[in-house]
């Protein structure tokens, strides 16, 4: 319950994982500055809002220090309700970055008992709770602050103030004219005239659907892999996956940063390809383990699969010579279709005999894949249009990254919205939408254009519902306001 | 409705007073305090449940007098109308006595959605009215001055009322309909007269009347336009609107379609480019701009300075040429109210079509007035901080002569059961009109006159003009009356039932149908065998001529109210039973009691959010939620009890 109580509260804004030089601490919620006082050098009637200001930290008390000494130097801003992230008064402190340092200015800070440490996620629900932010902004907050791919990162910006952010208001904005069109047509007729109220109920429908219409399409588009588009090797050791692997992230323009494999199966790296794409590499090490026994490897090997299967891009690498050698059965994979087959290790000899390249073109031929890239000299023995890049280098890598990034921009090319509740919601609307429409269609019942206003309110009523979740509350008032500001009312 | 008021409210805590000391002319189980649309309603409400009543009103001022439009109902106030109607009030009876023209509005939107309005005779309105209450038993009409009320005894929820003439009298109950009497101010352009009306005298401000028990007062304003001698006026230039015969009268009890008085015309015309120059050119004489009137008017009903103010490039503005009576020699001109000085509104209105001769014969006027703080009041009415004393009326803060009415209706009901110690009369905003407007004033402080809009509420396609009985009948039933009303709501509802399982059970094989549509000429239906009930759903067929020619092809014979009530029910069934799934969930929410104290000192709750409940006290769930400003997390802490 710690979350419902209006205390002031603090914590550290930047990372905690490891020293850096600068650590940001935010204070809210206090009711003035003068709350402060015993902990700033600075003089608090000094602090102008929104203007950086030098102060040291100390414990005039000795609250927390027998000594009552000085903690760290800090520089300052201070941000006056109501003009802050969410709302309150908020201090924020960029102190000395190192982690003993940040543990020590929280816990002064604290020593009093007027303020406590903030919950993870408090300071948000302090914005939403103030209207500072509307769920689906604090939804975009999260999807941004907890990206694991650059598109739910880019999808996090769009709906905390970037461009799905806009289409949702635009989209309110459109719903409340065509509430206010509604209203016109049933409390207002008089007023407004039965032509007129017509013509401004039509134009701001067909206004509204077309503010749907996109949204619609985004809503439907799939979201597979967009949250996490990993890219997966496999195929036999020594075929030459971890060469491929290396080549990739070498690239001058890729930077890699380690990961740690999140399971004993797989190791994953981080692909981040200029232009701001991130991708997760795995490479399936022990997938080729069909000599291991043990429940365990058994179990691991399942898991391992199942990477495989759920991946974005699929990567076979194969060493034709040896699957012509009776190397591998590649059983495995059936019912996988790959995006991708490399086949490498064009240093060695070209096949020797008939039998063997027979051989391989039938096991070729049980794989479904849909692009093929060549590593070798190989190319004209196996005929057909495949690109052959010559050894594992950066033509390599170029030709992969135009594959990878050819699919991710196909995926990607709806934009479409992430967020599964987003997604239903506006698909529920253009259900009513539909529904509306079809009203407006069919009600002809004279020949003067006949529209049931009561039914269709109603349909505008479950809209504006799904509407308030998706963005917030369209209030009668609020309608009745944009009328009277809009329309000339009053006989 | 009176001279000068001073009612006071105190506690007298520390005199002991002896009850026998004090020599009573008259006691009442309850007094009304004024006479206008709400105290009427109020005053019969409570002699009809069997409270012993008064009524006190200045000598000399009209009973149920209509000071502005001479018109009750329209869209959403039609419903209350007739809610009020089918609750036993007395507004519908007296509109058909004295209706002069009919109109079905909406009548080209969609049959949920329309609404009566009927042009009324003001004259003979307040005559009937006059003439109704003082044949009613139960009901006496004091003609005085209030000018001291009092709760004397600790141990007595009673009043004790003085007036100017030195009478005493004590009520169980007291109801205050004061209207825009209090400290009421009037602007002519720069003439000012004190009074709540036109040749009416004022009221002492609500500030000084309440200071003793500190409730808190705002300040309304409100216009009108000048009065037109008839006989100046062409209306053959105008676009006449005749009287509607087919539109329903107002009361169950009166005939469906016979008009009580011969039937008239309104007429329409328009302002044009030099009515509206001479208006803005005078723009500073008005003291709605040039800062004498401070208070807040309308936005629904602006004047027509301020609609040139606003609309620069709109030179046509309709006007509504509307006769106030058969007898009464004035026309009223709606759309022209105006507090410009005399000879400026006799200027612009001249220059309109059909007005070139227009004589005033009133001048159009802006009223200020003190309205008391809704929020200080329960669902009842009844003021939360002087238990036993009820608010109704344009002192609430609302608009129209509807809404005054509605209001009556249920303090006056709730006084006379809390006499009797019985349930009080409690409203949902889910099936009432009356109840959304309650819920709403009660729950937030409004910053202009309130008016019922149907966009006000959730659940519009049900709260309709033709099942007004239907919704209307639980309530009344509640009352243990038995009267005409109750007989006939008894019988419309059991009716309605009959034929609503007509509806669902006739069913038309697919052979039969296509045979029977065809000839009926409802055109090719597709599908195999069909309801009654689903053909009148057909969105090409009008539901209500559908079922009339339906009954008569079986031979069964209902009344038309019946047929159109049960015809349009089956017709949105779908949509309502939507709707009311949504407002259900709603419902049972909004009903469920909440402890506001406990709310208010609770941590989890923010500060903001406790002042605001502190003010409003919220009693349900749904009271709470209607105020502005609170929070989704103080929402979630009243919800799960975390207080």
């Amino acid at each position: 319950m710690a979350l419902f109580s209006d205390d002031p509260i603090i914590a550290c804004s930047s990372s905690l994982a490891s020293s850096a030089a600068i650590a940001v601490v935010r204070i809210s919620g206090f009711a003035d500055l003068s709350e402060l006082v015993p902990f700033l050098s600075c003089p608090v009637e000094k602090i102008i809002p929104r203007k950086v200001f030098y102060t040291m930290i100390v414990d005039k008390l000795g609250k927390y220090s027998s000594k009552g000494e000085e903690v760290d130097s800090a520089l300052g801003t201070f941000f006056k309700a109501p003009h802050s992230y969410n709302g309150e008064n908020i201090l924020e402190l960029s102190i000395h970055g190192n982690r003993i340092n940040v543990q020590r200015v929280l816990q002064l800070f604290c020593s009093e008992g007027k303020i406590r440490p903030a919950v993870a996620g408090e300071f948000t629900y302090r914005a939403l709770k103030n209207r500072k932010l509307t769920l689906s902004q604090v939804e975009g907050l999260d999807l941004l602050l907890n990206a694991t791919s650059s598109y739910v990162l880019e999808q996090g910006q769009g709906i905390l103030q970037g461009e799905v952010n806009r289409s949702y208001l635009e989209l309110e904005k459109r719903f409340k004219e065509l509430r206010v069109s509604i209203e016109i047509n049933i409390d207002f007729v008089e007023d407004v005239g039965e032509e007129k109220g017509l013509e401004i109920f039509k134009n701001n429908f067909l206004a509204f659907t077309l503010a749907m219409k996109s949204l619609y399409q985004r809503a439907l588009a799939p979201i597979n892999y967009l949250h996490s588009p990993d890219v997966v090797f496999v195929g036999p050791t020594n075929a030459g996956k971890s060469t491929l692997f290396n080549r990739l992230l070498r690239m001058n323009r890729s930077i890699v940063s380690p990961v740690a494999g999140t399971t004993r199966d797989y190791v994953s790296e981080s692909l981040f390809v200029e232009g701001g794409q991130h991708f997760r590499l795995i490479d399936t090490a022990g997938i080729r383990a069909t000599h291991l026994t043990g429940e365990i490897e058994q179990e691991g090997i399942k898991r391992s699969l199942d990477v495989v299967a759920n991946a974005f891009f699929k990567v076979l690498v194969l060493n034709p010579f040896d699957i012509a050698n009776g190397g591998d059965s590649g059983k495995d994979f059936a019912g996988i279709t790959f995006d991708l087959l490399v086949l490498t290790h064009n240093d060695k000899e070209n096949f020797t005999k008939k039998t063997s390249e027979q051989s391989f073109k039938e096991y070729l031929s049980k794989i479904k894949f849909h692009e093929l890239l060549l590593c070798g000299p190989i190319g004209p023995a196996m005929g057909g249009t495949a690109v052959s890049v010559g050894p594992i280098g950066p033509e390599f890598s170029e030709e992969f990254l135009k594959l990878l990034l050819a699919k991710y921009a196909l995926i990607t090319k709806e934009s479409p919205i992430i967020l599964e509740r987003h997604r239903q919601l506006i698909r529920k609307i253009h259900k009513h939408t539909l529904e509306l429409q079809k009203l407006c269609v069919i009600g002809v019942e004279s020949v003067d254009e006949f529209i049931d206003f009561a039914v269709a309110a109603t349909i505008v009523d479950l809209i504006g519902q799904d509407i308030s979740e998706l963005i917030g509350v369209v209030s009668p008032d609020h309608v009745l306001k944009s009328i009277f500001d809009n329309f000339c009312i009053g006989k | 409705m009176w001279n000068t008021v001073y009612l006071f409210i105190e506690q007298y805590k520390n005199k002991r007073m002896n009850k026998n000391q004090i020599k009573y002319d008259l006691k009442f189980d309850v007094v009304v305090i004024g006479a206008g649309h709400a105290g009427i309603e109020a005053a019969n409400m409570a002699a009809e449940i069997g409270a012993k009543c008064a009524v006190i009103t200045l000598p000399g001022v009209e009973i149920a007098s209509a000071p502005c439009n001479p018109a009750v109902g329209g869209v959403a106030k039609g419903q209350v109308v007739r809610e009020i109607d089918a609750l036993g009030g007395l507004m519908g009876k007296l509109a058909d006595m004295a209706g002069i023209q009919y109109r079905t509005l909406n009548s080209s939107r969609g049959v949920a959605v329309q609404s009566t309005r009927v042009q009324i005779d003001k004259k003979k309105y307040s005559e009937n009215a006059a003439r109704v209450l003082s044949q009613k038993e139960n009901i006496t009409i004091i003609r005085d001055n209030v000018v001291e009320v009092l709760k004397l005894f600790e141990d007595d929820a009673g009043f004790t009322l003085t007036t100017v003439t030195g009478k005493n009298y004590y009520s169980k109950r007291v109801v205050v309909t004061a209207g825009t009497f209090l400290d009421g101010k009037l602007h002519f352009g720069p003439r000012k007269e004190v009074g709540g009306r036109v040749f009416s005298p004022k009221g002492n401000s609500l500030g000084e009347i309440f200071s003793k028990a500190s409730l808190k007062t705002f300040r309304f304003k409100t216009g009108t336009p000048a009065r037109l001698v008839s006989s100046s006026v062409d209306t053959s230039l105008m676009e006449e609107q005749p009287s509607d015969s087919l539109t329903r009268n107002f009361s169950s009890s009166s005939h469906p379609f016979t008009r009580q008085l011969p039937q008239v015309s309104c007429y329409m015309t328009w302002t044009n480019s030099e009515t509206m120059r001479i208006i803005r050119e005078n723009k500073g004489r008005s003291p709605i701009f040039n800062g004498d009137i401070v208070a807040i008017g309308p936005r629904y009903c602006p004047s027509i300075e301020d609609k040139g103010n606003r609309y620069p490039d709109r030179d046509n503005h309709h006007v509504f040429v509307e006769p106030e009576g058969l007898s009464l020699e004035t026309f009223y001109p709606n759309g022209l109210s105006t507090s410009l000085p005399v000879e400026v509104q006799e200027q612009f209105l001249r220059t309109i079509k059909g007005f070139e001769r227009a004589e005033i014969a009133i001048p159009g006027y802006a009223v200020e007035y003190d309205v008391f703080d809704a929020t200080r009041l329960r669902q009842t009415l009844e003021s939360k901080d002087i238990p036993g004393l009820y608010f109704a009326g344009q002192i609430n803060g609302t608009s129209g002569y509807e809404e005054a009415a509605g209001q009556g209706v249920v303090a006056g009901a709730n006084a006379a059961l809390a006499v009797f110690e019985r349930a009080p009369l409690l409203l949902s905003r889910f099936d009432s009109y009356i109840a959304v407007m309650i819920d709403d004033i009660i729950s937030n402080h409004r910053d202009e006159p309130y008016r019922l809009f149907t966009a006000r509420s959730e659940n519009r396609l049900y709260l309709r003009e033709d099942n007004v009985v239907l919704r209307m009948y639980p309530y009344r039933k509640q009352l243990g009356i038995n009267s005409f009303i109750d007989e006939y709501s008894k019988r419309f509802v059991s009716e309605c039932e009959l034929l609503a399982q007509l509806c669902d059970r006739q069913v038309y094989s697919a052979k039969y149908a296509n045979e029977r549509f065809l000839s009926a000429g409802y055109g090719a239906i597709p599908g195999e065998s069909m309801r009654l009930a689903d053909l009148l759903r057909q969105s090409h067929l009008d539901p209500v001529t559908t079922l009339e020619s339906e009954c008569l092809h079986f031979g069964v014979e209902f009344d038309f109210d019946i047929l159109r009530c049960v015809s349009i029910e089956k017709r949105y069934e779908g949509y309502v039973a939507m709707m009311s799934e949504q407002n259900r969930k709603m419902m049972n929410m909004d009903n469920t009691r909440i402890d506001w104290k406990l709310l208010s000192d609770s941590t989890n709750v923010s500060f903001e959010c406790r002042l605001r409940i502190e003010k409003i006290r919220p009693e349900t769930f749904g009271q709470l939620r209607l105020i502005e400003g609170i929070r989704a997390a103080t929402l979630a802490v009243a919800a799960g009890k975390l207080y």
